[in-house]
């Protein structure tokens, strides 16, 4: 499902409104309207799997392209929205998408609303997902932060409201809580795992291969509470996720149905900034609670967690080294669930060990290169491998990221 | 283990940083309307960093900066407890997820000075040596 480009053409409709009716001196233009942007292009070459496309023989399918446009209607309401091309692999495709697009509204520091597309506040960093050049490295930890299922964490039609609520000297709490609806696409990693899942539970069931795959999501709510206690560079955070999508399809001449739940995505951060450093290290656990045609599958809880330390040694260039874990069942950490259904028992976990090095050529403009080795093949790694996954395998990644 | 051996490797990193704070002569400066006397240091911190959006009396803050000087290294690492190139990314991170707009920039102390004289909810700093009768010095505590 693509997005729908009602919305879109409503925000740009009531921005130019807005900007016609308002009073055009020079200085009010600029104070009232924003302008800025990224741009992104990446390289990607793998050794024993690919990932997130056919990363093997190398891939230059890695870069966004980004738009944003705000516009301050008065001291307490902001317009804004951002138009994303993306592609990542088999994902996306350089399609225009709306990444986010608000009306926000902000009483007093302690209460405030956005209705409209919002970013979902999941762990420290889901926020800014798609802002690489943000961060240290290109890919967030695949742990809690899964590029697969990005589709269904990265944004929701619908509202939140958010604050912040100061204690003095005992430092602020950020809040956030959302309910919406999730564009679903198609092409998503995700969509295409509860695919790969529908098709192979029919052909065991001796059904056959299924068509016209349909995804609804039906709704995600959540929300998070980031501390920042009185102990300078330190901020703890907790953030809380549900979401369930139904998908149809054709197996012949009928329809069958199936559903995925992502139940409970509950993550603990914590950050440690410093001038010259900064720590991070995050847990996580999810549910997916997933249907095929009344079938119940089993599914465990999962688990991620990772540990991340960058040091900006000399300008302009930032180390960074990450160990990122993550297991399928968290009551299955050796994979012995997969090894009695006939299959390797090293899908039940993935653990990546990465380095990686940022030079900042200008505060507009950086170039990353990382190497990682990863152990394991959770993470949905058999869609990009259908000839067999392999335990042991590496990638590089080199991206180059412009903003203003 | 991994895992656990990576965490202690970090931390001992970290026991070895010392922050490096530079010597600042900027002073915190209000429009001379604004009914302010004076604002704790944690209060201007989270003023600039967007934590803090409304003056006591009800009013929107209108937050300024001059980020191409020196001035603004020293109240971004004295002030702040931030590196100029963090703040960046501090705002950047808000614009682009959606949730704010980063504050104005000004070129230097006179426009920074004209700007807050004419906008009684606006905040900003300029250097100590370029203050006049045309805005209002904030003492910090």
């Amino acid at each position: 499902m693509k997005q729908s480009p009602f919305v879109f053409y409503t925000f740009l409709l009531i921005f130019f409104a807005l900007q016609t009716t308002s009073p055009c001196h020079a200085y009010d233009v600029s104070k009232q309207l924003s302008i800025n942007g990224f741009l992104s292009q990446g390289y990607i070459k793998s050794s024993g799997n690919n990932f997130l496309g056919n990363s093997m023989d190398g891939s230059f399918q890695l870069n966004e392209v980004g738009l944003t446009i705000n516009s301050t209607v008065n001291d307490n309401l902001r317009l804004g929205f951002q138009i994303l091309s993306r592609d990542v692999g088999a994902e996306g495709n350089n399609d225009f998408q709306l990444d986010w697009a608000v009306a926000d509204y902000r009483w007093q520091d302690w209460i405030g609303m956005r209705l409209g597309k919002v970013k979902l506040p999941i762990g420290l960093y889901n926020q800014s997902l798609v802002t690489d050049f943000l961060r240290p490295m290109v890919f967030l930890p695949q742990s809690i932060y899964d590029e697969n299922k990005r589709t269904q964490i990265v944004g929701a039609m619908g509202g939140s409201i958010y604050g912040n609520i100061s204690f003095g000297s005992n430092g602020d709490i950020d809040y956030q809580a959302y309910y919406g609806k999730v564009d679903f696409s198609e092409d998503s990693g995700h969509a295409r795992g509860i695919q790969s899942l529908v098709n192979s539970f029919t052909r065991k069931k001796g059904l056959g291969t299924i068509s016209d795959f349909d995804a609804e999501n039906k709704y995600v709510y959540g929300g998070s509470l980031i501390y920042s206690p009185p102990l300078e560079g330190l901020r703890l955070g907790v953030s809380y996720f549900t979401g369930q999508t139904d998908f149809d399809f054709t197996i012949g001449t009928q329809t069958g149905s199936a559903r995925g739940t992502s139940k409970d995505f509950v993550v603990l951060s914590m950050e440690y900034s410093r001038l010259d450093w900064k720590f991070a290290m995050e847990y996580s656990e999810i549910t997916g609670d997933r249907e095929v045609m009344g079938f119940d599958i089993p599914d465990g809880r999962s688990q991620g967690a990772y540990a991340q330390l960058c040091y900006h040694f000399f300008e302009p260039f930032v180390f960074s080294a990450i160990y990122d874990i993550f297991y399928a069942d968290k009551r299955d950490r050796d994979g012995s669930n997969f090894v009695a259904q006939g299959q390797p028992d090293f899908l039940g976990w993935r653990k990546d060990i990465g380095v990686g090095v940022r030079w900042n050529i200008t505060s507009q403009w950086n170039i990353k290169a990382e190497q990682h080795w990863v152990d394991g093949a959770s993470l949905q790694l058999p869609l990009f491998n259908p000839q067999g996954v392999k335990k042991d395998w590496n990638y590089l990644v080199l991206k180059t990221s412009f903003n203003f | 283990m991994k895992f656990l051996k990576f965490f202690i490797f970090a931390l001992l990193l970290l026991l070895l940083d010392h922050a490096k704070v530079e010597a600042a002569d900027f002073v915190v400066v209000v429009n001379k309307d604004n009914p302010v006397e004076s604002l704790d240091r944690s209060v201007v911190k989270h003023i600039f960093l967007g934590k803090k959006t409304f003056w006591d009396d009800g009013q929107h803050i209108d937050v300024f900066l001059q980020p191409d000087s020196d001035l603004h290294t020293s109240f971004a690492l004295e002030i702040l407890h931030k590196s100029p190139n963090q703040l960046l990314m501090h705002w950047k991170h808000i614009l682009f997820s959606g949730t704010g707009i980063p504050p104005r920039h000004y070129p230097d102390n006179n426009s920074m000075k004209e700007a807050i004289a004419v906008n009684p909810q606006a905040i900003g700093y300029i250097d100590a040596q370029q203050l006049d009768s045309t805005i209002k010095k904030i003492p910090l505590h």
